[in-house]
């Protein structure tokens, strides 16, 4: 782009790059000029941002009440399609409810559920790691047994577990989506700690008279929140898709409330004659799963390239 | 030097790091001998140098006078006290006396702490004074160290490499230390810079009554600023004297090559260098008798069966080698 609408007094003629729909989604490492680090990801950013505008502001944007049901309306294919109708743009569900307002509000629960899970899942492998990595031999040694065993643990089945057993609802969706993230930060932090223990910092802070509490705190906290950061990130496309999935099978958050993964499963029986119901929910969380993966990778090239294995 | 007890006393200090396979029926291999019974003095406000090339136990030796690593046998004492399971108070009493500079000003700064707040650490751990005397003090210790008390609001990122091991000299002085283990201070920095910091550091010496235990391997700096050199071989001490009389009357032949390797260019002197064969055997399994035999250009039948002690040959001047044996 850039070189094309250079004027051509400012040096040789260059041969127009030719722009590939193809080379854009999927830059082929091989050709030159393949930097995918330096690309800013902004259409991933406008969909993010998008999707929590929605979720911040659902009750200016929402057309229609989420719940409430217009049985009279039911199964009206999206507005451009024959038999749509102008008042329902990405028409209506079996209960004549607008699947556009559904979809506004349901960005809510997501964001909720991985903002919360995050925090818990993320804090408890965080800490753990910090642990085990600077306190080493036994504790470490169980602690990342534990690890080693969370990760073995079907993950779903205990969420299903859950839910049967404590009910269905925000909370048991929350506690089962951090058992499943709090392995995964507790073993990459650990690996980062124990690299920065050996950093002579650390052993003049225990010079200086620290205790392990205040260097866990002070000398080894603050050098991997980049690494927390970018794993926080990373794992926001996993806890919508857990969301999904666990409501989907029931495990999630009761009806009528409306999240993505319910509006998948109760779309999903009339996928044949009106496959609006479903799919469009489903859109919604492939885009923003992509959208949040890609945002994190350009986080992790640029913070901490050192988790490229990730 | 000042009569008294010892500022510090390190005493037939031994440390093995045991080399083990498997995880959950550990099996020791051996032991690597990293430090091996070496014993010597350092009184206050005096400069000890010790020497020896990479691998030889000085870092090992220096570590374990920090309390960062227990002496497998063996003693520290600091002020008369062993220093190794101390808890509490007369910890925290240790840790005010002895600090450290370390060799990479890279490391030993926390990339995401202020410098100030790291100057000041040692001051806020021990809860020595108010906020406003431990501010005064941080200001204090950054003109001594010769930066600007604005610099404390910056982060280790904006220094150079030897502003760096300022701010490192500032921190470890905090606490009006008695005791700092410098570890290759200066080898990090450019030419042009040590005889800046190693002047720093003898000027601070004055001022404070600190004394320096100097960890180099790096002769003109020991050199420059030692009163006694303590030399490392393969985890033991094999020749140790007042640095004046060792520069002069260089006596154990590990000595005389290291020696002869940086002084050739010496004006008026022209000796041949001695040029060791072969490479440090492993302290994993060292060679039996004296360890240099193998490499030594002086090397008797004795030497490979009989451990030679350090024996002091003139005053204050001791070697740990066979042919001083009637000496």
């Amino acid at each position: 782009m850039a070189l094309a609408d250079r004027p051509p007094s400012e040096g040789p003629a260059l041969p127009r790059p030719r722009i590939s729909v193809w080379r854009f989604l999927w830059p082929s490492r091989a050709k030159p000029g393949f930097r995918r680090t330096a690309r800013v990801p902004w259409v991933s950013i406008a969909i993010i941002s998008v999707i929590v505008v929605m979720a911040l502001f659902a009750p200016l944007l929402a057309p229609h009440s989420p719940i409430d049901q217009t049985l009279r309306d039911k199964l009206l294919p999206p507005t451009w399609m024959a038999g749509g109708s102008d008042r329902y743009f990405l028409g209506t569900d079996a209960f004549g409810r607008d699947i556009l307002s559904r979809l506004i509000y349901g960005a809510r629960v997501s964001l909720v559920v991985a903002l919360l899970a995050l925090t818990a899942g993320g804090g408890v492998g965080l800490a753990i790691g910090i642990v085990a990595g600077y306190l080493g031999g036994a504790i470490d040694s169980v602690l990342m047994r534990l690890v080693d065993a969370a990760f073995t643990f079907p993950a779903i089945l205990f969420a299903l577990l859950l839910a049967v057993t404590m009910g269905q609802g925000l909370g048991t969706l929350v506690i089962a989506i951090t058992l499943l993230l709090w392995a995964s930060f507790a073993r990459v932090i650990r690996g980062e700690v124990l690299s920065l223990r050996q950093r002579d910092f650390v052993a003049l802070a225990r010079v200086r008279g620290c205790s392990a509490l205040r260097i866990m705190l002070t000398h080894i906290l603050p050098n991997v929140l980049n690494t927390f950061m970018v794993l926080v990130t990373l794992n926001i496309g996993v806890v919508i898709i857990a969301e999904a999935t666990l409501s989907f099978l029931g495990a999630g958050i009761p009806p009528p409330t409306p999240t993505w993964g319910l509006m998948i499963s109760e779309g999903r029986g009339r996928i044949a004659d009106a496959w609006w119901v479903a799919l469009i929910p489903g859109i919604a969380v492939t885009l923003m799963v992509l959208s949040v993966n890609l945002f994190g990778d350009w986080l992790r090239d640029r913070l901490d390239p050192r988790l490229r294995q990730l | 030097m000042s009569e008294g007890p010892p500022l510090l006393r390190v005493e037939g200090v031994r440390k093995y790091f045991a080399l083990t396979k498997g995880i959950l029926f550990t099996q020791t291999l051996g032991y690597i001998k990293a430090v091996d019974d070496v014993s010597f003095e350092i009184r206050a406000g005096e400069t000890l140098g010790l020497v020896g090339e990479s691998g030889c136990g000085k870092t090992t030796t220096s570590r374990m006078i920090l309390n960062l690593e227990e002496p497998t046998e063996g003693r520290v004492l600091v002020d008369g006290e062993p220093i190794h399971g101390l808890k509490g108070e007369a910890l925290s009493a240790y840790r005010a006396k002895v600090q450290a500079v370390f060799q990479d000003p890279w490391s030993s700064l926390n990339p995401r702490m202020k410098v100030g707040r790291t100057i000041a650490e040692a001051l806020i751990v021990n809860a020595v004074g108010d906020k406003a005397r431990i501010h005064e003090r941080v200001r204090e210790l950054l003109l001594q160290v010769g930066l600007r008390p604005e610099q404390a609001q910056q982060y280790p990122h904006e220094f150079s490499g030897g502003q760096r091991q300022r701010v490192a000299l500032a921190a470890a002085l905090a606490s009006r230390p008695k005791l700092i283990v410098l570890d290759e201070p200066v080898s990090a920095l450019d030419v042009s810079i040590r005889a800046q910091m190693m002047n720093l550091l003898k000027d601070i010496q004055t001022q404070d009554n600190v004394a320096y235990l100097l960890v180099a391997h790096d002769l003109a700096t020991v050199r420059h600023m030692a009163d006694h050199t303590v030399v490392m071989y393969l985890g033991k001490i094999v020749e140790q004297a007042p640095t004046a009389s060792l520069f002069e009357d260089v006596r154990h032949p590990y000595t005389r090559a290291l020696f002869s390797a940086v002084l050739v260019a010496w004006p008026g002197r022209q000796e041949e260098e001695i040029v060791l064969k072969g490479e440090v055997p492993s302290p994993l399994n060292p060679p039996s008798g004296c360890r240099f035999h193998p490499r030594c250009a002086w090397v008797m039948p004795r030497c490979s069966q009989q451990e030679p002690v350090l024996r002091e040959v003139s005053p204050g001047h001791a070697v740990a080698c066979h042919l001083f044996d009637n000496a």
